[in-house]
């Protein structure tokens, strides 16, 4: 028996077994597990803030019990920044980088799947504090000491905090190393830095601050592991102030690294739906720089009212950054003005992240103000400023990313219909939710409090009506993937007539990404260059074709032409 | 020093909201696809860009030494101030001590009427000490627009005037474990004579006690 028929008589594998996907090195399967992971833990840490929301429909409500509260806003809190957020931020630039930029794969495969694993343990010793006697973590997200140690909050639950905040940290800096030498080294030829699509360019200012902010996460937590081990070394000032310094050092930058990846994605949808190229493209690869190297220097502000920090220098690095946000405005702005604006879900979405987020932004500015910050620290003001920037700008910068990669990723087409619902029914609870925050906090309503005075109660009642039709456009989006998948409407290779070289190769992609080589590499959008010059009567086809890959882009229904060069 | 800031950021917030919105809602009706028009081909500016940087440092520059001179503005000490007191908060309540005077006002936030009252005269400058007995807490009176965090084995110190008569709640703003959600306590600002009958009132009652 020749080993041809002995190979033919073996099964044929049709799908890839779980075990498969599970030990994969192939970056799209890793990228879609932790986007996958992050999105359920997405939904679970949504229904605990409707749960709160639920709760502070009226002042005196016992719905659930002020503990148990307490611990609903520590995980609510530490789930989505912790374990949905930036899992999502790095989980795209895993994804889509080398996607973007004509790579193979991802440097480092194996360490951004150990990063994957890190991190499920994460979620479930996050989780898991709930089997414990005391329950989960109750000391908020950013577990202020002493607070956070075993004098103020005992149990094995904090003890499961704190090592879920540190596993989390870890698998940051694990998928941090990986994406920005995946952008530094991977490229492919002819493509420059300066040549990388804006997307992987927002992927490397967050790797950038990755890289140097989760390792101050480690060292707080470090510290906390400490206080759980002996409390007596917090009883002074110092080391209580200094977790603080160390903890915000990183808290700062996170929230970035929770933006910037969504500025990427809300720029790719806009040029995309816009059909030009984005305008200010150096402008804005300069603001990126700047708002990552100016928000290492601006965690102070969070600092503000502990009476020993130097408000003065903060004040004015956290105004300064201002000016990064601004020219990224010029670029949203002047790419729309003199586009070609067609409205599908992805834009809808990346339309309203403008508007929203620069609610969230402006308002940041303010906070960057000690004056304001005396009366607005800790208030529902806070809480509103960063819901719109992370809610209302980032989280809908996902859905424009969402919406606009999906069919690249899994190869199916999802229903615009229902999008459009799922953002109408966003948009509308977004803000019925959030702005009445605003109004609370200028009140003097604080944050974190189960209970509240009688004159709040209208303005929670709108804002927890707000988070019921939230809670009612998930499950639109839910309905849309599941009706995605059961009625397999395949995608083409470009459904939306891309820029960038993730458009030229199939949905999804093959491993090793591109089969049938890429266009050449001319500038951010090669693959918009090379469908010009195509349609350029003036060229000759080895022109067009400069790396004579025998690239053939097709936006028919079928995958895109595979026709290798000759050996 | 809140007032000085909040309604300038406020106007110049609303404005560029304003601006970006027009612009934003203009582009969209201007340049849908349904107008059979093609993209402009254009992708820089360079003067454009320029120029809108410059602004935009300008802006910031001038925000940035608005906010800091308020700020140094606002912690400036008042004076020689005519009453001390410290304050300290403790998991979960506060208590208020005079300074030269053995009077200590305390409570256990347990219900209304266990909610500490800050006695205060008014038109006189009151340094106030802040400390915490464990945890890190937070001083907040909204009335004044003023906060600050009590720390463990750290004295923050603040001072404050009140020109008018009247309660005014306060809390504490920083999570500081369960019952965070009712640390409060009420500031009474009374007229200065009215504060010294109060406060020799109090004298008198802590020298009797045992």
């Amino acid at each position: 028996m020749t080993v041809t028929e002995l190979s033919a008589r073996l099964p044929k594998r049709r799908h890839k077994q779980i075990s498969d996907i599970l030990v994969s090195t192939d970056h799209k399967v890793i990228g879609l597990l932790v986007l996958g992971t992050a999105m359920v833990l997405f939904l679970v840490f949504g229904a605990i803030a409707l749960t709160m929301r639920a709760d502070l429909a009226s002042p005196g409500q016992n719905l659930i019990s002020t503990g148990l509260y307490n611990q609903f806003f520590t995980l609510h809190g530490s789930g989505m920044i912790y374990l949905v957020i930036t899992p999502i931020s790095l989980g795209l630039g895993i994804y889509l980088v080398p996607l973007q930029i004509g790579a193979p794969g991802i440097a480092f495969p194996r360490l951004a799947l150990f990063g994957f694993y890190t991190y499920v343990v994460s979620a479930v010793l996050l989780l898991s504090g709930f089997l414990t006697a005391s329950g989960p973590g109750s000391a908020g997200w950013y577990a202020y000491l002493p607070l956070s140690d075993t004098r103020y909050t005992p149990g094995k639950g904090m003890d499961m905090w704190v090592a879920a905040a540190t596993l989390a940290g870890f698998a940051g800096l694990f998928w941090s190393i990986c994406v920005l030498w995946t952008a530094l080294r991977m490229r492919a030829p002819r493509m420059s830095m300066l040549r990388m699509p804006l997307f992987t360019w927002s992927e490397v200012v967050t790797c950038l601050m990755g890289v140097a902010a989760f390792p101050s996460l480690l060292g707080a937590m470090g510290m906390i592991t400490a206080a759980r081990i002996d409390p007596r070394l917090f009883t002074s000032d110092l080391p209580n102030l200094q977790y603080q310094n160390l903890f915000w050092f990183y808290g700062h930058p996170v929230v970035y690294i929770m933006f910037f990846p969504y500025v990427g994605s809300v720029i790719e949808v806009i040029q995309t739906f816009g059909q030009r190229k984005y305008v200010g493209y150096t402008v804005t690869v300069f603001a990126l720089l700047l708002f990552a190297a100016v928000s290492m220097s601006v965690w102070g502000h969070h600092m503000f009212t502990t009476g020993q920090e130097s408000n003065e220098y903060f004040a004015v690095t956290s105004t300064a950054l201002s000016v990064p946000a601004g020219l990224e405005y010029f670029g949203f702005l002047s790419t729309l003005i003199g586009a070609k604006i067609r409205f599908k879900t992805p834009m809808l979405f990346a339309l309203a992240f403008i508007p929203q987020f620069l609610i969230g932004g402006l308002t940041g500015i303010m906070l960057a103000s000690p004056s304001l910050d005396y009366q607005f620290h800790g208030s529902y003001f806070v809480v509103a400023h960063f819901h719109y920037t992370l809610f209302a700008g980032s989280v809908f910068g996902f859905f424009a990313g969402f919406y606009y990669w999906f069919p690249k990723a899994t190869g199916r087409m999802l229903s615009e219909r229902l999008g459009k619902v799922h953002f109408w029914l966003m948009v509308v609870g977004t803000n019925v939710t959030f702005i009445p925050m605003f109004v609370m906090g200028y009140l003097g309503l604080p944050r974190r409090v189960a209970h509240y005075p009688a004159q709040f109660h209208l303005l929670n009642v709108i804002s927890s009506i707000g988070a019921g039709v939230l809670g009612l456009s998930m499950v639109v989006l839910v309905v849309n993937v599941g009706e995605s998948f059961r009625r397999r409407v395949p995608a083409p290779a470009d459904p939306w007539d891309g820029l960038t070289l993730e458009w030229a190769t199939t949905s999804p992609p093959p491993e090793f990404n591109f089969p049938a080589g890429i266009p050449p590499v001319k500038g951010f959008a090669p693959l918009f260059d090379w469908k010009q010059a195509k349609r350029d009567p003036d060229r000759t086809p080895e022109e067009i074709s400069a790396r004579g890959a025998g690239y053939v882009h097709s936006r028919g229904d079928g995958p895109a032409e595979v026709r290798r060069p000759a050996p | 020093m809140f007032g000085h800031v909040f309604w300038p950021y406020t106007i110049i917030a609303l404005t560029v909201f304003g601006i970006v919105v027009l612009v934003l809602a203009f582009s969209l009706i201007r340049y849908r696809a349904g107008r059979g028009h093609e993209a402009s081909a254009k992708s820089k500016h360079s003067v454009l860009e320029a120029v809108y940087a410059l602004v935009l440092v300008g802006i910031a520059s001038f925000l940035a030494v608005y906010v800091a001179s308020a700020n140094a503005a606002e912690r400036r000490p008042l004076g020689r101030p005519q009453v001390s007191v410290t304050i300290t908060g403790f998991q979960w309540c506060w208590s208020f001590t005079y300074h030269h005077t053995p009077v200590t006002v305390s409570g256990t936030c347990k219900n209304a009427s266990q909610i500490p009252v800050l006695v205060v005269p008014t038109h006189e400058i009151i340094h106030f000490s802040l400390i915490s007995a464990d945890v890190v807490h937070e001083w907040w009176l909204p009335y004044a627009r003023w906060k600050e965090e009590a720390f463990p084995g750290h004295y923050n110190t603040f001072d404050l005037r009140f020109t008018k008569t009247g309660e005014f709640n306060g809390r504490c703003d920083e999570y500081c474990g369960l019952y965070h959600d009712r640390m409060d306590f009420k500031l009474k600002a009374v007229t200065p004579a009215a504060f010294t009958s109060w406060l020799t009132a109090q004298t008198r009652r802590a020298a009797s006690r045992p």
